[in-house]
Formats: C-alpha cells, structure tokens, sequence
C-alpha cells in the first residue's frame, strides 16, 4: 500500500480522542526522560572533567624548610612541586578587544605538559611561544558578569602575537599564540601558558604582604619572599594520603580548593531515580493506551476485514499511526523541552555549578530513547493486534 | 456459492453453543436469497461463515466451484475483496472519512483499479444508490437510509457477485426498508447473489427463495413470488 493511500486512512483519525491522549501521554513521559537524560548527562560529563582539573588535586605546602623540600621530591604520587611564585602572574593587556582595565589577563608556567591537552595548534616549544585554552574568558569571570557573548574561540586567537610588559624589568616581551588547549569545566578561563623560563621573565619571589597608610596619608606596603610551595599529587585518590603523610612529619599543607560534591550527588540521585521511575511508570501507561487504543478500534478493524483488508495491513496501518503520533509526540516534547532547555541552563545551573560548564543537549540520546519508545509501542501494538484481530471480525455481527 | 454440512459450535466459559447443525444450500447467482428466523437462531453466524469472517468446524464452503475452507488468512481476504460484499445493521462506515472516500477505501487494496479510476466509479455508485448529491458529506452528517446507501455503493466497489446482508434495515423505518431492498433486488437481477437476513416480512416480496433457520438447522425452504 502506498503512502498516500495509507495517509488517506489515517490522517483523521490522528487528532481523534485516544490518539490525542496518548500523544499527550508520550510527549510528556519524552520529556521527562529527556530532562533527567540531560541532567544525568550532565553530571557524568562533570565529574569526568574533574578528574583532568588538577585545582582539586593541588596542596599548598606552608613554609617548607630545606629538609621538607627533600623529602617531598622523594616522595610518590608527586607530579608537581614548585614555589608558590608559579602559580600565575595578572598582566595588563588591552589585546583581547576590551581596555586594561575591563580586561583580567594571567599567565601561567606549563609545568607538566600533560596539563594542557592541544586541540589545534602547536604545543610549546620555542621561547615566547604561548599557547591559549579553547574557551577564552580574559574578561574577570565571576557567575553574576559572565557574558557569554564575549567568549573568545581559542582557535582564531592561533597566528596572533601579544606584547606583555614585566614589572620586574618593565620590558615589553612578544610572544606568539602558537596553540589551544583544551580547557575543562572547572579551569579558569582567563589564563594562558608559557614556557617555565619565560615564566620567570615576569614572576617575582617577592609578594606583597600588606599596606597601611602612615601618618601622611602615604601608602606604605611590606613585602616578604614567598615560602609557600606547591603540590600537585597525580591522582585524586593519593591525595588524602599525600596529605596525611605530611602531616606525620609535621609539614603543614593545606587544600588549594575545596569543591562539595554534595550538591550534584544529589542532583545525580535524584535524577537517576526518577529517569527509573518514569521509564518502568511508562511502560504500563504506554501499554494501556495502546491496548484501550486496539479495544476502541475492533469494530473498525472488523469492518476494514469485511471489505478485503487482511491482518498484516490492519496490522501496519495500526502501527503507521502510532509511529505519526510518536513522531508528533516526539516534536510536543522537544518543543517544550528547548525553552526550559534555556531557563534551566542560563538561570538555575549557571549559579550553581562553575559558570563556563555548558550544559549539552544529548540529542543523540534523546533520538535513541525515542526509537527504544517506538520499538516498545510496535511490538505492544503488534502482540495486542494479534489475539483481538481475530475477534474483530464478530463484533460488526448483529446479535455478536 | 454452496455451502454443505456446515457446523459450527461456540464454546464459552459455560456452555457449548451449537450455532450452525449440518447447514446445506446452494446460493445461485442471480437470485435474492432470503433467510428468517428467530433471535439466536443461527442467521449471522451463517452469514459470517459465508463471508469467510469465521471458520466453520465441519463442512465445506465453495465458491466459484473451490472449496475454500483451507486457505490462509491473507487469502481469505483476497476472497472478501474481490468476491463479497458486506451489509451490517449498523452499517459500519468509517466515521472519518466522507461518503465518496468510505466507498473509495476497499479500491485502494484492489489493483485491478487504478488511482485515477477510484474516484470515477465511486461517484457512479454514490449515484446508483441515489446520494450523487451527498459525496463529500461525512456520516454522521447522514441519515440512517443514507449511510446504508453509502455502505451498499462501499460493498459494490470491487465488484463483488456476492452480497450478504445482515438485518440491513433493522435501523430504518419502512419507508428507507423498501428503498434498500428494492436496490438490492436490483443488484440479484444484475446478476449478483444476494442474501439478506431480515426479520421483516417484506422482505418475501422481492426474494427469490426464503430459508428458514430454528436452532441452527435449516427448516423450512419456500420459494416465493
Ligand atoms: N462469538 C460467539 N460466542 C459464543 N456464542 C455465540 C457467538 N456468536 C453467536 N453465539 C451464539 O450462537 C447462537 C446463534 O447466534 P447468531 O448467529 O448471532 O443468531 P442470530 O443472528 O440468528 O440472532 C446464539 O445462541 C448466540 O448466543
Ligand atoms: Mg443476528
């Protein structure tokens, strides 16, 4: 039977009570599947990306003495372990379209390489090569300021070259954007990296303590030498033990940043249960409307067998419709699921996870869980079809 | 269409109905057939065996001298679509499409009719059952008469030599009886082998023969006019 023919048949019936109701049905189930998809999604692909961020997994040692320093490069489980002047340094710049003063530029030393994982481009290799990460933000970002239309496409600032000024020397260096890297939910995303020895051009071992104003109103501030040093441990699950085992010998560290868990664990759980909930939940409704559907229906199908239609293309017309009305209830669904797609991603989450993770849209899920639906509904269809066509046929006898 | 030693028994969860005991007839072509009988007495399941809707437990069904008892499922419609042509009380129209569309839906599974010839030969049976006016209205915008005008122009849309009819004025009011059974009468004249169960006596006026059914068992065998 030709498409045409078979749209002839059915193409009143689609908006008829039962079918309205399950394609309600069907789009409001999609669209809870599909917002607990997006969030479980979500979730996984977060806490994938903090393995990679090396914040969580950074100790500042206090105050180390000659003795610790040696026994801390001894140590296991240590990628990194520097003075605290590595960290980074903020440099003016108004390269980046916007004035030095709106403009929150730093650079960082690449201590490992494997910290910065080049998506286009060129690692560094050459002094004054500096390499940018592919979500540029050199803008101070703060969840309230962050705009997105400001972010910079790493990949276009490659070719590009910056003039910086060192305030230890007050020289003007030039380096060259040779690369991007990839930057993961959690970075900061207004740093760039150069070589240690370029570092150094602009890092100073001396950091100011504190300012006051003497009698005169003349700022006076101190300055100390930085003691502090850094740890980087290689795997989140060492750290504890880096940790305690300083501890023992009485070396004092502290964690670089705290990230709670807490919240997106329960966000997970909750999601996790009722994405569940509504797919066992689902079933059954599915089942029952599908089955009220062929019930409502046996004296149509009775009189389509009357006039020569046979099982198979009662069979298949029946299934055509509910694969239309799942397609319908597929587009209902995703048009209710973009707007809050929008309203959730920009006001709710922005504020509470770190404001440069994008929330993706699995759309590919979202595609695969509406086959795995329809696929449901053809084989109910079809089992259900097979024991009432049979009956159908009496139903349109007078004294039945 | 002859059918011979057909029995057929219902089983339900109580009871065991015998519906159809040992029924022989031969249906000519040509002729208005008839059958009466009282409520419960066998006349639909007989119908329903005839159009090959329902098996039959014993006995054979023959049509164009084949017995036909044994086919499949696929090849039984074939049969119903090409071969017979159905009237029920409640006319069983599709209650979406329009009149000319309900009549056009058994040519769409006939490819001895093309495309562009469904609609011509769906408005000359709107017309030979005297709704040419009535085409694009839908069912419910119908009276009873009109809708089983609509569903003898349906039954005749594959050229069906068998018509059977179950209680087709059992809706109407006398005035739409006659009209139907005049058509009908008109349709054995052309040829065709119509079988009406009616309650109604006026339905002897224009058959050819009258059978009788009591319990599932032929009775009595009048020849009329
Ligand atoms: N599907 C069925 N299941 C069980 N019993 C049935 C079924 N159809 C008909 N019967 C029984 O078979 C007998 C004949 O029914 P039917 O052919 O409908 O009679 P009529 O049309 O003459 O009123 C009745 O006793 C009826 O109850
Ligand atoms: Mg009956």
């Amino acid at each position: 039977m030709k498409l045409s023919d078979q749209l002839f048949i059915i193409k009143n019936k689609l908006l008829k009570k039962d079918n309205f109701l399950l394609m309600l049905v069907l789009s409001f189930i999609l669209l809870i599947v599909f917002i607990c998809i997006t969030i479980l999604n979500f979730v996984i692909q977060y806490m994938e990306d903090i393995k990679d961020y090396k914040e969580t997994r950074t100790l500042i040692v206090y105050n180390p003495s000659i003795d610790d320093i040696k026994i801390i490069d001894n140590m296991e489980h240590i990628d990194i372990f520097v003075n605290k002047k590595y960290d980074f340094v903020s440099l003016e710049t108004d390269a980046f379209g916007k004035s030095s003063n709106e403009t929150d530029f730093t650079i960082r030393p690449l201590l490992n390489k494997k910290y910065a994982k080049i998506v286009m481009g060129k690692q560094l290799e050459n002094r004054k090569d500096m390499i940018c990460p592919i979500k540029f933000y050199p803008y101070g970002s703060t969840d309230n300021n962050y705009n997105k239309s400001d972010l910079i496409n790493g990949k276009k600032l490659i070719g590009k070259s910056l003039s910086l000024k060192s305030s230890l020397d007050n020289k003007i260096y030039n380096f060259n954007i040779v690369g991007s890297f990839k930057n993961n939910v959690l970075d900061e995303m207004n740093y760039c990296y150069v070589s240690v020895e370029d570092f150094d051009l602009f890092a100073s071992d001396i950091e100011e303590n504190g300012c006051y104003e003497d009698i005169n109103g003349v700022e006076i501030c101190d300055y100390q030498k930085i003691d502090d040093y850094l740890l980087v441990v290689d795997e989140e699950k060492y750290v504890e033990n880096v940790r305690k085992e300083l501890e023992n010998k009485k070396i004092a560290t502290d964690y670089s940043v705290t990230i709670s868990f807490d919240e997106i664990r329960t966000i997970f759980a909750y999601s996790f249960f009722i994405l569940t909930f509504v797919l066992i939940l689902s079933v059954f409704i599915i089942y029952y409307y599908v089955k009220k559907k062929i019930i409502s229906s046996l004296e149509y199908f009775g009189m389509l067998k009357s006039i020569g239609y046979d099982d198979a293309i009662i069979t298949k017309l029946e299934r055509d419709e509910l694969v239309i009305i799942s397609i319908i209830g597929f587009i209902i669904s995703m048009t209710m699921y973009i707007p809050l797609y929008i309203y959730v991603s920009h006001k709710f989450l922005s504020e509470l996870f770190f404001m440069n993770y994008m929330i993706e849209i699995p759309i590919v899920l979202f595609i695969i869980m509406t086959l795995i639906y329809l696929m449901f509904i053809i084989s109910i269809n079809r089992l259900a079809m097979k024991s009432r066509l049979k009956l159908s046929s009496s139903e349109i006898f007078n004294g039945k | 269409m002859e059918l011979k030693n057909i029995s057929k028994v219902y089983h339900t969860k109580k009871e065991k109905v015998e519906a159809l005991k040992d029924f022989s007839y031969k249906f000519d072509d040509g002729k208005l057939i008839a059958i009466m009988g009282h409520s419960g007495s066998g006349k639909s399941t007989l119908i329903k065996i005839m159009g090959l809707m329902d098996t039959c437990d014993e006995g054979k069904i023959i049509i164009d001298d084949k017995v036909v008892n044994d086919l499949s499922e696929k090849e039984l419609a074939d049969i119903r679509m090409n071969n017979i042509g159905f009237v029920f009380q409640d006319y069983y129209l599709d209650i979406d499409l329009k009149a000319i569309d309900n009549v056009i839906l058994p040519m769409i599974i006939n490819d001895n009719i093309s495309r562009s010839d469904r609609k011509k030969k769906a408005e000359y049976l709107l017309k030979f059952v005297g709704l040419d006016k009535r085409i694009n209205h839908y069912p419910k915008e119908l009276s009873g008469g009109e809708q089983q005008r609509v569903a003898i122009a349906r039954c005749l849309a594959n050229d069906p030599n068998i018509i059977l009819c179950d209680e087709p004025t059992g809706n109407l009011d006398e005035d739409n009886e006659e009209t139907i059974f005049k058509m009908l009468s008109d349709l054995s004249k052309k040829g065709k082998c119509v079988v009406v169960v009616s309650h109604s006596n006026e339905i002897k006026k224009y058959a050819d023969e009258v059978i009788y059914l009591k319990g599932g068992k032929l009775v009595k065998n009048n020849e009329t006019k």
